[in-house]
């Protein structure tokens, strides 16, 4: 536990620190997760809010990653945590005033494995008993939907129509201005560094900025949420996997769908700035250090041309990393955990695909700290799944 | 001398105004002009708009340009095509 010394409030920081010394519900973590909740908690009627967060906001996950939003996938809780969040998403412009440039152009598997597409084919099944319209598609239809597509070495695809793609960057901004009007309070530049603890109950989280009694915490830090955990002697299987991600020059609007090849976990979009932004599945450490590779960049573009020759000439503009904060089966640690303080609310683990279910995952969260029945069953995310072994990873991990 | 039209990042479109109004607004580091208004996510990135941005944010919050916080610089320096970095390594014509 470091103390709060060592952390300096640098002079371009916002100078004011939180104007109470108590709140209901301290939120640490000021991504798309934490301010999901904290906006949820202050529609629900609780306001008493802090959202605290180590930086700048938009610096972590929900600033780096590459703003797909599906429902294509394979565990009954992932689908519905999808569904219900893209419906979110279509009301987050009218609700906050920020707009996301959230846009249905769906997502296009491609897979280059006969054994794959026999699975791909089954998930397709899956999800239509979901009410997800995902379509086993010829690849003669897959290069209708995305022109100059060579599909070369691949089986087969999917295709969801209903999949989308959005500019995470506008989403924290939104739910920050939306939280606040509400009377929530959102500081930066503020580091947890320990908790003050009576019993089985957080009674105070330590920062640089002071310490702050409260009522209920949430662990919504994302990469750092295993670390910010160890702090009050929790242990979360949440190790921080960097990905590298890049985008191009702006170009006009082509390209419909996510266009993923499982191959390499290769995935690309066209965002609503016309630029392409994309990754892949591999080249990945467990890591905090974002550095980007030359590694990188050559297998993204020999990826891109042999599926779309016509884009060798667009330029790549820049590359960055960013880690996921993956669990051993892919999916996140919500609710409180039986071992920990009984009023600490993990919201993290969401192994690179937490912006695209922060809509639910805040309400979810929201809904049990007001201690409301939440829409979907939490224990299906409980920590103690990973030391009784039920586990049930799902495949469609990608990027 | 600044006027209401004069450009911060000509390739995002954005104003010395526009810049103005966000620090105003709350948008008051470096990092979160970036990624609020597009500042240096253009093709320049940020060659032609970083000096002035950090100029406009220590003047606006009267705080030393040394405090002010800049973005992160990203390879590659100058854009790169698709069809160079997918091309065979070859010494002495790297990418």
């Amino acid at each position: 536990m470091t103390g709060s010394a060592d952390v300096p409030l640098p002079l371009i920081a916002p100078q004011a620190g939180p104007k109470k010394d108590r709140y209901e519900v301290v939120v640490i973590g000021g991504g798309a997760i934490g301010l999901a909740i904290a906006y949820e908690l202050a529609k629900l009627g609780l306001t008493d809010v802090l959202v605290l967060d180590k930086d700048s906001l938009v610096k972590g996950a929900t600033g780096r990653n590459g703003g797909g939003v599906r429902a294509q996938w394979t565990s009954t809780e992932n689908i519905q945590l999808a569904q219900r969040s893209i419906t979110a998403f279509k009301n987050f412009a009218a609700e906050t005033g920020h707009n996301s440039f959230f846009r249905q152009g769906g997502y296009l598997f491609l897979t280059r494995s006969e054994p794959q597409m026999q699975a791909l084919t089954k998930a397709a099944a899956f999800q239509n008993t979901h009410g997800v319209r995902t379509r086993v598609i010829a690849l003669e239809e897959a290069t209708r939907i995305v022109p100059g597509l060579h599909t070369g070495g691949c089986v087969g695809a999917t295709f969801n129509p209903d999949d989308a793609v959005l500019f995470p960057w506008p989403l924290v901004w939104g739910w920050k201005e939306a939280a606040e009007k509400l009377g929530v309070e959102v500081l930066t530049f503020a580091h947890a560094t320990g908790f003050e603890v009576s019993g089985s109950r957080i009674t105070a989280v330590r920062t640089n900025r002071g310490t702050i009694g409260c009522t209920w915490v949430v662990n919504a830090a994302g990469a750092w949420s295993r670390d910010l955990a160890r702090l009050v002697g929790l242990e979360l299987p949440v190790k921080p996997e960097r990905h590298e991600i890049l985008v191009s020059e702006p170009l006009k609007p082509f390209l419909g769908p996510m266009l993923v090849d499982l191959s390499n976990g290769y995935y690309v979009n066209q965002d609503m700035r016309g630029e392409l932004v994309g990754g892949l599945g591999t080249h990945t450490e467990e890591s905090m250090e974002w550095h980007s590779s030359l590694e990188f960049a050559r297998e993204f573009a020999k990826t891109t041309v042999r599926l779309l020759p016509r884009l060798g000439p667009v330029r790549v503009l820049r590359q960055w990393a960013g880690s996921y904060d993956k669990t051993p089966d892919a999916k996140p640690i919500l609710g409180v955990a039986e071992t920990g303080p009984i009023n600490l609310v993990q919201a993290n683990g969401f192994s690179g695909h937490g912006m695209m279910i922060s809509p639910m995952v805040g309400r979810l969260t929201a809904q049990l700290i007001a201690g409301q029945k939440t829409d979907l069953d939490l224990r299906r995310f409980a920590l103690e799944r990973f030391s009784r072994g039920e586990l049930e990873a799902d495949p469609m991990v990608i990027g | 001398m600044v006027t209401a039209k004069e450009f911060l990042c000509r390739c995002e479109d954005i104003t010395m105004d526009d810049c103005r109004g966000a620090i105003h607004e709350g948008y008051s580091c470096f990092e979160d002009l970036k990624r609020f208004l597009g500042v240096g996510t253009g093709p320049c990135q940020g060659k032609a708009c970083v000096s002035a941005c950090m100029r406009l944010v220590a003047d606006e919050r009267g705080l030393p340009i040394e405090a002010v916080d800049v973005m992160t610089f990203r390879p590659p320096v100058r854009p790169v095509s698709f069809a160079t970095l997918a091309a065979p390594d070859q010494t002495g014509d790297r990418p």
